[in-house]
């Protein structure tokens, strides 16, 4: 058995290792986006002679506010599409299957993950290029058309983030719709509630827990993806991710990239803040009116 | 159909999307044995270029000082044949440790963290970036006296506006960027930056266009149809060129590929009109001969060349000259055009290769061609240029 003393020092291991690898290359970031890019002939990557938001103002001038607003919208479309595609899969899993076919299944989901991503990648345009794997087998079924034209759109990109993140939706949800007591749904349906009236007032109120979680698990890593998007997307599916990168590459002006990062680390936080407020604000509401209806109910028996 | 497959599997193995360069194709075209000149070289040939090397590697220590044991390269991933090393390693007992990179920017930005401990003693810079590094005081003058070998270099790609009487770096090889498009496709007269992009904008064409994924040279398709330098200082003149190539080509182009031969984009029809470098071409070209043409534009276009340079704080400075002596013996420098598939600087390398050499043309350029090519280097308007880039970039998403 571990002492409570080694488990917290284990514990403190963790937090140390963290702050080095995560809280510390942020730091940089954050010091050098208030540092100024030399030119390119003088030595050194960032001044911090002079610290100011100049790289702020720059990081906000065209095109940075339509890329970003791009971005945005592929990454609440993608966000919604996963939902709309994992509760049902999550729901199958948690609920109709049985122990050892549900491990079975919940491994199925994970298995993409063991293949380089980048693989998976160049497979869905092989898959998707004009004269490719789709463009036979349209031919095979009679379908002549000349060629496809989905890569290197915004259609692309949606399809790479839906197929790369619904996973990561699938498995917080599935696990929470696990974990619902049967003695819940037992109850409702002793006190005559259909299925369909059991799932809208005790199941899916309950897996709005996994469903916010799967939410922010994806969401957040989509709107910087700059792989999928550079991958499936071509020249017309850029996102913010790529402005980033071009910054520290091809402009060798890391303090313009760090401030760009720093703004997008900023703007996810203040999303994932206020879609918290808002999610607390519904469930008290609703909370509210269903005591509401309840003591009306009581007052009036 | 097969023919298709085949060429797709060649993608698998080419990460695209990545900050590439025109070196990594060639890593590809090797792992899929796609031998990039292997054609006509026979086993008894192949023993003696090895044998031959061998003794350039011996001959090459006679002048170098005091060798040490070690010798520590840093270059662009796939860029050397494997037995131009191999050979080295048995002439002289010095061994070779190779780091790679896959940007200038990112080997730059290496050096400058590192403030010479890095350990590296060669670096293989492009000629646009000398300048930067020099003034950054990351590399070190080369003593000629020590590389005999430096009288075989063409003294046409000698001198460099990026480095007056070679101080620094040694030409390792040159190419230029053109385009190249499906013919069966595109019927018109395809000769200049105009010429491409009017062609793109047809509507067989529009939609299947790809550009290098490199901000110079996207806005030198506007600077020199406009007849503008290339280097031009003029903010005014690159916003110009940036807006006519706004309107004009962003909504035809579908992605910045900077191998759209080698990771096979043009073969898989994913592309029909592509701007090139003249190696990645030619790798279409291999594959397709009756498909494709290849375009070397009027009025003008780039020549670029890698660089063989020492890095600051080098700790084998002799046996980096010695090194530097060996690959510009003619017999190493044809080993590694037959790997590479492009030109290198030194005179006479092609009475060192095989014979009747696929898509020749396209690896060596005519004197004409020479004549309109121009060269780059990395300026003050670098940012802006960044700058412009996205906002063509974002052009093209929006």
């Amino acid at each position: 058995m571990l002492g409570r003393g080694t488990l917290r020092s284990f514990t403190s291991l963790t937090y140390a290792w963290f702050a080095l690898w995560f809280l510390a290359p942020t730091g940089i970031m954050l010091i050098y986006a208030f540092g100024h890019t030399a030119s390119v002939t003088q030595a050194g990557l960032v001044n911090l002679n002079h610290l100011g938001f100049s790289n702020f103002f720059q990081a906000l001038r065209y095109p940075t506010g339509p890329v970003l607003m791009i971005s945005l919208e592929n990454a609440v479309l993608a966000t919604a599409l996963c939902g709309v595609i994992a509760y049902p899969v999550a729901y199958f899993i948690a609920r109709k299957l049985g122990p050892r076919t549900r491990v079975i299944v919940l491994l199925l989901v994970v298995l993409p993950f063991w293949t380089d991503y980048l693989l998976r990648m160049l497979g869905w345009r092989i898959f998707l290029s004009p004269l490719g794997l789709l463009y036979g087998a349209l031919h095979a079924i009679g379908w002549h058309v000349t060629y496809i034209s989905i890569l290197d759109t915004r259609a692309a990109v949606m399809i790479g983030l839906v197929y790369n993140y619904v996973p990561l939706f699938i498995l917080p949800l599935a696990v929470v719709l696990e974990r619902i007591d049967p003695l819940l749904l037992q109850a409702a349906d002793d006190l005559g509630a259909k299925p369909w009236t059991i799932f809208r007032t005790v199941t899916f109120p309950i897996s709005m827990a996994g469903v916010v979680a799967g939410t922010v698990l994806v969401f957040v890593p989509m709107l910087g993806d700059y792989v999928t998007p550079t991958l499936m997307g071509g020249a017309r599916g850029l996102m913010i991710g790529s402005l980033i990168a071009s910054e520290f590459n091809e402009g060798q002006n890391w303090s313009l990239g760090a401030a760009m990062a720093i703004l997008l680390i900023v703007i996810l936080v203040a999303i994932v803040v206020a879609c918290w407020l808002l999610s607390v604000g519904v469930r008290s509401a609703i909370l509210r009116t269903r005591r509401r209806a309840i003591e009306r109910d009581l007052a009036a028996t | 159909m097969d023919n298709t497959h085949n060429d797709e599997t060649l993608r698998i193995l080419a990460p695209k999307g990545h900050p590439l360069t025109r070196r990594k194709f060639i890593s590809m075209a090797a792992a899929v044995g796609a031998g990039v000149l292997t054609v006509g070289t026979s086993a008894a040939d192949a023993a003696n270029a090895t044998s031959a090397m061998e003794t350039a590697a011996k001959n090459s220590l006679k002048t170098a000082g005091k060798p040490t044991k070690n010798l520590y390269l840093y270059t662009w991933g796939q860029y050397d044949n494997p037995t131009t090393f191999t050979a080295w390693q048995k002439g002289t007992g010095i061994a070779i440790q190779i780091g790679s990179y896959d940007s200038n920017e990112a080997m730059i930005a290496k050096l400058e963290l590192a403030k010479g401990t890095a350990g590296y003693d060669i670096v293989v810079p492009t000629g646009g970036y000398i300048p930067e590094m020099a003034a950054k005081g990351l590399l070190l003058p080369l003593t000629k006296s020590l590389i005999p070998n430096f009288k075989n270099l063409d003294p046409a790609l000698l001198n460099f506006p990026w480095d007056r009487g070679n101080k620094y770096t040694i030409p390792k090889d040159f190419g230029t960027t053109g385009f190249i498009y499906d013919k069966t496709i595109i019927t018109r007269k395809m000769e200049t930056w105009q010429d491409f992009v009017t062609a793109a904008a047809l509507p067989q064409v529009s939609g299947r266009v790809s550009i290098l994924d490199d901000p110079n040279d996207v806005l030198a398709i506007a600077l020199w149809n406009e007849g503008v330098d290339w280097n031009t200082l003029d903010k005014a003149k690159l916003h110009t060129a940036n807006n006519w190539l706004i309107k004009n080509l962003a909504p035809h182009v579908s992605n910045l590929d900077s191998y759209p031969g080698g990771t096979g984009g043009l073969s898989s029809g994913t592309y029909v009109l592509s701007q090139a470098w003249n190696g990645d071409a030619r790798q279409a070209l291999l594959k397709d001969p009756t498909k494709f043409e290849w375009v070397v534009p009027f009025p003008k276009s780039e020549i670029w060349v890698d660089n063989w340079a020492l890095a600051k704080g080098a700790k084998n400075v002799d046996t980096a000259h010695a090194f530097f002596d060996y690959i510009l013996d003619p017999t190493v420098s044809a080993n590694e055009m037959i790997y590479t598939g492009y030109n290198t600087a030194v005179a006479d390398v092609r009475s060192y290769l095989p014979k009747n050499l696929a898509q020749e043309s396209v690896i060596f350029l005519t004197k004409a061609q020479e004549k309109r090519l121009v060269a780059y280097l990395v300026n003050s308007t670098n940012n802006l240029r960044t700058q412009l880039y996205d906002d063509f970039k974002a052009a093209i998403a929006s």
